[in-house]
């Protein structure tokens, strides 16, 4: 009695699991490696502000302090 | 007005049967009519002083070239690839026959020409299912459907479309490829039917497997059996025919699960 309503369930709901897990697949593949879903950053991650000195320039500057 | 190469440019009989036969393997698999494909070779051919005979069977193309008044002739047979129909590749290695025709482009030069052409046939996937999707939106206008159906179709078709490229990307057979997109597209496409919404649900149901019809392949079988390629012409059009077999189980299998009476 339902099985138009079954069919249709099952062919959306493979659709719409495909969906995520191509454009997941495609992301990874684009980014080239794998991020991971959870995982602990620096500090300078978490509380980088644009503007702040990069670790690059930060070194630098300990560089700097160093020969002083 | 047409010039012919130089003497000092013009290749061997041998090196020019090798270049047309994979130039005609994979204009055929691009989708040419066998016509198109003589007229090319003896358009090349004739570029740089030979003579071409074509003799192309379903799945190999077997080519002589010769100059005339002279004992240099060659022949070669190419297996005619299994690629996806491309007008760029045919409207461009067709380009080419122009250029070498108007002494425009050396041999060598032709040679590296047909290979770009041929290696960068590239087509962005998502462009091609977004247009796909739309078109066959538009068939859905075109007989009849409001504009509930053509999202649906749209859709419907945006799906079934993603499936083909998903399911031929990992080598699954075409023929049953088209089943699996018919059904698919088919279920999607009753979605109309089974929520009651719209006013033209039948149309929707009937055109979401459109995009699935294999009409170049029907129209170059036609076209072979006008110019008495009457084994192409078959060939073609029994390829065609299967494909379309296979996209009507898959549409009366939805149908049918569907619980629609169309028929």
């Amino acid at each position: 009695m339902n099985t138009p309503l079954i069919t249709w369930g099952c062919i959306v709901a493979l659709f719409a699991c495909m969906l995520p897990a191509r454009l997941i697949a495609a992301n990874r593949s684009r980014t080239g490696h794998r991020p991971p879903l959870i995982g602990f950053g620096s500090e300078r991650e978490a509380f980088f502000i644009p503007g702040d000195p990069t670790s690059r320039q930060t070194k630098e500057y300990e560089d700097e302090d160093d020969d002083l | 007005m047409k010039t012919t190469t130089s003497d000092s440019a013009r290749p061997s009989a041998g090196e020019l049967s090798l270049f047309l036969s994979q130039y005609s393997a994979r204009l055929l698999g691009a989708g040419a009519t066998c016509i198109r494909l003589e007229k090319n070779a003896a358009r090349i051919a004739k570029a740089y002083g030979k003579e071409a005979e074509i003799s192309i069977m379903p799945r190999h193309v077997h080519l002589s070239v010769w100059a005339p008044g002279s004992t240099d002739t060659a022949a070669s047979i190419a297996a005619i690839g299994h690629t996806a129909i491309s007008f760029r590749i045919n409207t461009k290695l067709s380009e080419l026959s122009w250029e070498i025709a108007d002494g425009k482009v050396d041999f060598a030069t032709a040679a590296k020409r047909f290979d770009r052409i041929v290696r960068d046939d590239r087509r962005d996937p998502r462009t091609v299912l977004f247009l796909v999707a739309l078109a066959n939106a538009s068939f859905c206008r075109l007989f009849g459907g409001d504009f509930i159906a053509m999202t649906t179709v749209c859709l419907a078709t945006a799906a079934g479309y993603h499936l083909k490229l998903l399911l031929l990307g990992r080598g699954v057979d075409i023929r049953l490829t088209v089943l699996v997109c018919a059904f698919a597209s088919a279920v999607l496409g009753a979605t109309d039917t089974l929520f009651s919404i719209g006013e033209t649900p039948s149309v929707a149901s009937g055109t979401s497997v459109l995009y699935l019809v294999p009409g170049i392949p029907f129209l170059n079988s036609f076209s072979d059996l006008l110019y008495r390629h009457y084994l192409c012409a078959f060939s073609r059009f029994v390829d065609a025919l299967v494909l379309t077999c296979s996209l009507s189980i898959g549409l009366c299998a939805g149908m049918l699960l569907m619980n629609i009476r169309m028929f």
